[in-house]
């Protein structure tokens, strides 16, 4: 039910919430690539490789799903060519989403270089522009990846159809769980690419998903303190949220898949790969489900 | 500077809807979203009941969320502060409508782009008032300059105690109302957007069709027993005429009528009017 709710339907729509949902996960893996990584240079090529495609496929089908999305899709280019209104979060999201997608294309292709030379034998360490972009880029990456990953917190929060996202504690949550939906694939990555899994590098980054999932645990507490008696809007998702018409959603999903199953999986198996494979499947599928929740609690 | 706004005064506004006929007239607004509308809003219980009429429109807030959301800087503020959309700009992206705490905006299904109330721009450019204005056949909606002190918004605001819709959300809104029995305050959770769609079809999911009911047919209507032959030449006529032989017979209720209805008919129907023979003819 939606508290204060001037149109009857949400102007956005599925579309919208699938590119959020994509835009965390490729954001999460862009920072993972660099915090939990193989210390041996070979698997960390391959891991990022293989990061970074699948962060490039899904910034480039989250970019799709907006031009998609709009009314008139052939003005798309407005959002990026504009500089009128910064004060707009969608209007900085776009920018920042173009420039991360071509930070990503020149990322792939220094990495692609690399890997030639290391596949050759050749372990010299680059010099002049190459080695400044070998140092930059993953910088850059980084930061507008951290900004792609609170960026959808901000947007809510200025409109009517997210009393959730007006909470201190909601850029927080996107932020962890795009790093936990980052962590999940990483951890997939280990179990399923034989090459990448060299000096303990899978229990390493089984710990970092281990850890992320108990921060989210903790923001969500943080969370519902701050909902909780707060502004009628605000109280009001929070109360839809924990016993009302979204707490099958947040019981089921959020928290029994996204949080139980992974921790008892992570946890209690972390030496069966199929165990560990499903408990990171369950993380990216309980963090989608709470981006789907700021989207659809009014 | 100009400042342009409107007043509302809610104790002379009858709900007739000619401020919402207008608008939708003036800019050919198409069915289903509106740009200025009416809302009628009930409160308490009979015998005390009583129906609230609350024109609702855009607000061409100081601090227009719209204006601030817009990604592709396709919403301005004019300099006499009208809030307007240029078209050529919108890619509708619908961050407006997210923001717009008065659901004042809409995507026109006809033009693709994200529309609203522009205070009649075109009007007030050329000196007029925007057609709800000129509509509104109890003058309860005033339009002017609110930094004029000489203008008659200007005089009824001061002279008035005055409300805007939704205060708490910080917008500023221009559009103000007099609004002594607090009826803003029952639609704080509405928007100016009717739903519309349990109400009406648009034209092109109208199915023009037209098929024969299938409804079960009537039984066929009970025949009426023919009338009495006319009477024999020299026999007595009774007078008025047809009372007598030439009354037909009560016709035969049909077999699923209660006999109680069964006698209904035959005492409501008129009886079949015959022509009277000559007094005192009896003879051919």
């Amino acid at each position: 039910m939606m508290a204060n709710a001037p149109l009857a339907h949400s102007p956005w729509g599925t579309p919208l919430i699938v590119y959020l949902i994509l835009i965390g996960i490729s954001s999460g893996i862009t920072l993972q690539l660099w915090w939990t990584r193989p210390r041996d240079f070979r698997a960390a090529d391959i891991f990022e490789w293989y990061g970074g495609l699948i962060a490039a496929a899904l910034i480039g089908i989250a970019s799709v799903l907006l031009i998609i999305d709009l009314g008139q899709p052939t003005r798309f280019f407005l959002m990026l060519t504009k500089f009128d209104n910064l004060g707009s979060p969608m209007a900085v999201g776009a920018k920042l989403i173009a420039l991360k997608a071509g930070l990503l294309g020149l990322y792939l292709f220094l990495l692609h270089k690399r890997r030639q030379h290391h596949a050759i034998g050749d372990e010299s360490p680059p010099e002049g522009v190459t080695a400044a972009l070998y140092r930059t880029v993953p910088i850059a990456l980084g930061v507008t990846s951290f900004g792609l990953a609170v960026y959808p917190a901000t947007l809510l929060s200025r409109t009517w159809i997210s009393p959730l996202a007006s909470s201190p504690a909601s850029a927080v949550i996107f932020l962890v769980a795009a790093m936990s939906a980052g962590a999940a694939i990483a951890v997939i990555l280990a179990h399923v690419v034989p090459k990448i899994a060299l000096d303990n590098f899978r229990g390493r980054i089984v710990g970092t998903l281990v850890f992320l999932v108990a921060i989210q645990v903790l923001m969500f507490v943080f969370e519902g303190l701050a909902l909780h008696g707060n502004l009628p809007a605000m109280s009001g998702a929070f109360q839809q949220v924990i016993d009302g018409e979204w707490s099958t959603t947040f019981w089921g999903l959020v928290v029994g898949v996204g949080i139980a199953v992974p921790l008892v999986a992570l946890v209690a198996f972390s030496k069966q790969r199929i165990a560990v494979i499903i408990g990171a499947v369950a993380v990216l599928i309980g963090t989608g489900a709470v981006r789907y929740l700021f989207l659809v609690v009014h | 500077m100009t400042r342009l706004g409107m007043l509302i005064d809610l104790r002379t506004c009858i709900g007739c809807h000619a401020c919402s006929v207008s608008c939708k007239s003036e800019f050919d607004v198409p069915l289903g979203v509106f740009r200025d509308t009416v809302k009628y809003v009930e409160e308490g219980r009979y015998p005390k009941a009583k129906r609230h009429f609350i024109p609702v429109l855009c607000n061409h807030c100081e601090d227009a969320p719209c204006l601030k959301a817009c990604p592709t800087s396709a919403i301005e503020k004019l300099e006499d502060g009208q809030v307007v959309i240029n078209k050529g700009d919108c890619n509708v992206n619908r961050f407006c409508m997210a923001a717009c705490p008065y659901g004042a905006i809409y995507v026109d299904p006809d033009e693709q782009v994200a529309q609203k109330c522009t205070f009649c721009e075109h009007r007030t450019a050329q000196g007029m008032q925007p057609a709800c204005v000129d509509a509104c056949p109890t003058k309860c909606r005033t339009f002017g300059d609110l930094d004029d002190p000489k203008s008659l918004i200007a005089r009824k605001i001061a002279n008035n105690t005055t409300r805007v819709w939704k205060a708490e959300a910080g917008t500023r809104p221009k559009v103000f109302y007099i609004d002594p029995h607090g009826a803003l305050q029952l639609i704080e959770n509405q928007g100016v957007q009717v739903p519309t769609e349990s109400a009406y079809q648009a034209p092109a999911q109208v199915d023009t069709t037209w098929t024969a009911p299938t409804s079960p047919p009537m039984p066929d209507p009970t025949p009426l027993d023919p009338p009495a032959p006319p009477p024999a030449a020299g026999a007595a006529t009774p007078p008025g005429g047809a009372a007598g032989s030439a009354a037909p017979a009560a016709p035969t209720p049909p077999k699923a009528a209660p006999p109680a209805k069964a006698a209904a008919p035959a005492s409501d129907a008129p009886p079949p009017v015959t022509p009277a023979p000559a007094a005192g003819s009896g003879a051919p």
